[in-house]
């Protein structure tokens, strides 16, 4: 055991042409249409710079600090599912911040490297959204004229989860000094740290030294260790020097080697990280892994990583002909969305700002069932199907929920973490002074329906019936059975929800929200459905649900009953559903009279004055015709979208995606191309400020689907894949990859013709608007033309 | 809600201009609408220990005892306090002495001059030197019931970008040599474009949820106004958001809380009618600290 310990080593000098080889082109990118690229430095961005240029895995984030810091930088690295809980009242868990591996602070014979001080003659920092890294390029001028080149690179590797690498090189363009690279990983104030058991310092190694840290989660328990190893290489194939100093709560490393006039030289860090989560000795578990990844170098780990990211964006990337703008927003939609799911754990979700910042405390919302997750069932649905077995292990959870308010079945949180309780702050001070009392957790219950259609969606595109049998049926009974209990039906027997919150959170407390009702009529739909179907094909199981959760004939056979009897609020004449029982008597707001404006209209009006008005906050009844448009005609779904459009503030980030989607869908180009720029804007939009606590996972979910279902027109029918293409006057080509149950599409889309291309020796049912459905046989490709009234009938191109 | 200045985001250092005044550059004429700034200008003296220099611009000539013993100075008051040369025209006067001072602070009333004709214009000495565009200069409305003046609660206003934060390192300073609290203001300004500048901050366009963007945007909201400004210590700063047009809305919370004294970055707009800065001089009811600073 140790203590405190301090030791030096003198590391061997390294393969010259290793620090040189190591940046070569095959690690950068030169395409700028894959680059986000920051120039210059204005100090006010950093915490938005930090969100939008954070590297993530799905299993560990990291913020895109600056490795030596500033007064605004706010360094974080988070792993899902690893939260902490403070004992204060009231409070409730939040993602846990851990000790930044990121920090690095460079000093030429003592005089630190600074970018507040002396000249900056370029800085340029680099998202490489193909390869999944981030880069930074930086020529500095010091007070004493010396002339420093950095170029570094961190990533989260995509290869191997557990494993973060950080490269810098330095090139000392005018000068010869001795080179200092001091790093500090610290356990943060007011957290335990965890004493690595057996470590010790080994002399005379072949290798510099693994060096231990842990922290343990407050009010969890939950031990997060990490690795860490620091290597010096140089042109000049001098010997560098590593000093170490290391106790239970921080680990001090000074790299330091002597570098001539004009040359360079670089230094590698290594981190691994396990926790006890998916560890019984994450010490051991970290430790181990890092000396198996040393002996192979950071090249070919870096290397793993970026074929990984390759293959992902074969099934992923989306390309836009003749809109460069939203093709680089869309590849930046996708890339955090990759970097936010992790195949390998059904056990964490994707909070409402992913991995990239402490914004939300990593909370998860309805944002990733209704935005995030079609994204990933069409492109990768093994991700898709670990995020729903996230609710799945969290089930109990939500039936604690329902029987606390003193329902039945599964109650999902409005907010949730680790355990699936109910997480939502009650209370929060606006800065008016207004103290705003928050009932989301109490009274946003639409989530439920969320969760259950997210499972259906995912079953009837992946056809994964493994999962649906043994997870996905479950959840989608418990959440019909909640909507049962919930309901009440009236002395004309129709059937009515009240005091809830619709996704329009302008009107807390209302009766019958159009989209709530809908949406749980169709949950008991599939839920009525769901028992038909076990039993049928997967009589076991059904009878073993049947034991477990109790289920009377009687109780299913009421389900559908309900759901046909339940108010809806729709007008047959004017073909439009009333957002709520009295949203028609609301005072209408003009919206038009409050443009141009930079804030939400809850803060220009106050919350008190909102709830009396007509504005709804986001894609309300909008967004249910477009969930269900299986069961809403196109014109009922045109109809709201033309009444409530005008009324919608979009004082939420979910809002203009859908809007584009349904606007493209219903032929209102003007609308979704707004919408749609207006979408790409809330994480990229300089001027905006949004993304200071972290990209907006869910808006970046939505952004995809107004692509690919509202442009493109893409829907995942019963035994079909259809289209219904709308693309902009300016775009000449969209194209992107699906995989519909099993079988990977190409669908590209041009102005006059739709073609696919069929990966495997599969049989897809394709269909076009107004066509009748085509058996296409893969591989091969299939076309369709665009005639004068509508498109001409799939026909094959080639084998 | 209240935002703390964290200690590491609060640099000792600026290269803007804030650091301590040294010289008040008190701007009277000799009739009692200017007299009004002089407890104004005695208490800032007083507060950042600065020596008070008074400068006559009237039309009568004066000579210094005159000015000394007849403008309405208590003998407390003129203890320490240099009466400037009376030669040359006023406008150079004060042009040489804000020039020649070390770290000046101008203070005069609005109504300072010949009044105008324009009812929304100052007198018009002040228009002339606020035409200068002075680093920092303190005008105040004269009051028709004037009371004595206290430092006890300071507003920075503030529009969210970059090019305002300068005036935070004044206020901060103000409000540690006086004990005063600060009240941090943002106005959610309707009829405006969101500004172009970098690093711009606004209050949300996007409230997804207001239990968590509140805090968030808050924290955002009072690190980038704290980071770019020095602020010598850990100064409570308490963050307000309201919304309308940004003049009146400043006024109306200066006036609501009893604000003494608001301090605004101020960019040298001044020749429009509904220009913000004029409509919180006129009617916030306390003097207002204009700090100089060019737009990005």
């Amino acid at each position: 055991m140790y203590s405190a310990v301090s030791f030096e080593e003198q590391l061997r000098p390294a393969d010259p042409k290793a620090a040189s080889g190591l940046m070569a082109a095959q690690l950068r990118a030169q395409d700028p249409k894959w680059l986000l690229i920051e120039d210059g430095f204005t100090l006010a961005r950093e915490h938005e710079i930090e969100s939008l240029f954070a590297i993530a895995n799905g299993y560990v984030g990291n913020r895109g600090s600056l490795a030596e810091g500033s007064p605004l930088s706010a360094p974080a690295t988070f792993v899902a599912g690893i939260f902490r809980q403070s004992d204060t009242p009231g409070a409730v868990p939040e993602l846990m911040t851990l000790p930044d591996w990121t920090a690095v602070k460079i000093s030429m014979d003592g005089q630190a490297l600074n970018i507040q001080g002396g000249e900056i003659l370029e800085h340029r920092r680099i998202l490489d959204l193909r390869r999944g890294m981030f880069w930074r390029e930086w020529r500095h001028r010091d007070h004493h004229g010396r002339i420093t080149r950095i170029s570094a690179f961190r990533l989260a590797s995509l290869a191997d989860r557990h494993l973060l690498l950080h490269s810098i090189t330095l090139t000392a363009e005018n000068y010869r000094s001795l080179v200092q690279f001091e790093s500090c990983m610290e356990v943060p104030e007011g957290t335990l740290s965890v004493l690595a058991p057996d470590w010790k310092v080994r002399s005379n190694s072949a290798r510099p030294n693994v060096l231990p840290l842990a922290v343990r989660a407050p009010g969890r328990g939950t031990t997060v260790a990490f690795g860490v190893t620091s290597q010096i290489l140089s042109e000049t194939e001098l010997p560098g020097k590593r000093i170490v100093a290391i106790d239970q709560r921080r680990i001090t490393e000074r790299c330091e080697i002597e570098v001539e006039v004009g040359s360079a030289c670089q230094l590698e860090r290594l981190i691994s990280i396990f926790s006890s989560r998916e560890s019984n000795s994450p010490f051991e578990s970290a430790m181990r892994h890092l000396k198996q990844v040393i002996p192979e170098g950071m090249s070919k780990a870096a290397l793993a990583h970026v074929k990984k990211w390759e293959s992902r964006w074969d099934t992923a990337d989306v390309e836009i002909q003749g809109d460069d703008f939203l093709e680089q927003a869309l590849r930046f939609a996708i890339y955090h969305l990759i970097s936010s799911a992790n195949p390998d754990d059904g056990r964490v979700s994707i909070g409402a700002r992913a991995l990239t910042g402490a914004a939300y405390k990593g909370h998860v919302f309805w944002d990733t069932e209704i935005y995030m997750l079609p994204f990933y069932i069409f492109t990768y649905p093994l991700a898709a199907r670990k995020l729903l077995e996230y609710r799945y292990h969290t089930l109990d959870a939500a039936r604690d929920k329902a029987l606390s308010y003193g329902f039945r079945g599964a109650m999902y949180p409005w907010e949730s973490a680790d355990t699936g309780e109910e997480v939502t702050p009650t209370t929060v001070i606006a800065p008016s002074g207004e103290v705003l009392k928050i009932r989301n957790g109490e009274l946003e219950i639409h989530i439920t329906a969320a969760v259950a259609f997210a499972i259906w969606q995912y079953w009837q595109s992946t056809g994964d019936d493994e999962f649906f049998v043994h997870f996905g049926a479950e959840i989608v009974l418990e959440c019909a059975r909640f909507w049962a209990s919930r309901l009440t039906t009236e002395k004309d027997q129709t059937c009515h929800i009240g005091h809830v919150i619709g996704p329009d959170e302008y009107h807390d407390d209302v009766d019958d929200s159009a989209y709530t009702n809908l949406m749980a009529a169709w949950t008991l739909r599939r839920g009525a459905e769901t028992a038909n179907l076990l039993e049928q094909r997967w009589p076991q199981r059904w009878q073993e649900l049947c034991r477990k959760l109790h289920f009377t004939r009687e109780e299913l056979l009421r389900w559908p009953s309900f759901a046909d009897r339940m108010f809806t609020g729709f007008n047959p004449d004017t073909r439009l559903f009333e957002q709520f029982r009295g949203y028609y008597a609301k005072e209408h707001v003009e919206l038009a009279d409050y443009e141009p404006r930079t804030a939400a209209m809850d803060v220009i009006l106050g919350h008190e004055r909102i709830q009396h008005t007509d504005i709804v906050k986001q894609a309300d009844v909008v967004l249910a015709t477009y969930l269900l448009q299986d069961e809403v005609s196109p014109d009922v779904c045109a109809a709201n979208f033309r009444y409530y459009e005008p009324r919608t503030g979009h004082g939420s980030s979910l809002s203009p995606s859908i809007h584009a989607l349904v606007a493209a869908r219903i032929g209102e180009n003007r609308l979704a191309h707004n919408y749609l720029r207006q979408a790409s804007e809330i994480d990229l939009g300089n001027n905006m400020g949004n993304a200071a606590g972290g990209v907006h996972a869910a808006a970046l979910g939505g952004l995809w689907q107004a692509v690919v279902f509202g442009f493109a027109g893409f829907r995942s029918r019963k035994d079909a894949v259809s289209f219904a293409p709308n693309l902009l006057p300016h775009w000449k080509r969209l194209s992107f990859p699906l995989e519909w149950r099993g079988t990977r599409l190409r669908v590209s889309v041009e102005p006059e013709a739709i073609t696919i291309t069929l990966g495997n020796p599969a049989v897809v049912r394709l269909q076009v608007e107004g066509e009748a459905a085509y058996h296409a046989q893969g591989p091969g490709q299939y076309i369709s033309e665009r005639t004068a009234g509508g498109w001409k009938a799939w026909r094959q191109l080639s084998r | 809600m209240t935002a703390t200045l964290a200690k590491e985001n609060a640099p000792i250092a600026s290269a803007h201009s804030s650091a301590s005044v040294e010289n008040i550059l008190l701007i009277l004429d000799g009739e009692p609408p200017s007299k009004a700034a002089i407890p104004v200008a005695c208490k800032l003296a007083e507060t950042y220990a600065a020596t008070l220099h008074v400068t006559y611009v009237g039309e009568r000539r004066l000579e210094a005892r005159e000015i000394a013993c007849n403008l309405g100075f208590s003998t407390e008051q003129r203890h320490g306090a240099v009466f400037d040369d009376v030669s040359g025209d006023a406008l150079g006067r004060v042009s040489k002495m804000t020039a020649q001072l070390s770290r000046p602070l101008i203070v005069m009333s609005t109504q300072t001059g010949r009044p105008a004709a324009d009812k929304d214009r100052f007198a018009s000495i002040t228009e002339s030197v606020v035409a200068t565009r002075p680093e920092r200069m303190v005008l105040l409305t004269p009051d028709p019931s004037p009371q004595p003046w206290v430092l006890s609660r300071i507003l920075l206003a503030h529009d969210g970008t970059p090019t305002s934060t300068p005036a935070t390192c004044p206020a901060a300073e103000l409000a540690q040599l006086s004990g005063a609290e600060v009240i941090a203001l943002h106005v959610a300004a309707r009829g405006h474009e969101r500004p172009r500048e970098p690093g711009s901050l606004q209050a949300p366009r996007y409230l997804d949820q207001p239990q968590h963007e509140w805090p968030a945007w808050a924290e955002e909201f009072m690190n980038r106004v704290l980071a770019s400004g020095a602020s010598p210590t850990a100064i409570q700063f308490q963050l307000a958001v309201t919304s309308g047009r940004p003049g009146s809305e400043i006024a109306e919370l200066a006036r609501e809380r009893l604000v003494n004294l608001v301090v605004m970055a101020w960019h040298g707009h001044w020749d429009h009618q509904t220009c913000a800065t004029r409509v919180v001089i006129q009617a916030s009811g306390c003097p207002v600290l204009l700090v100089y600073s060019a737009e990005n």
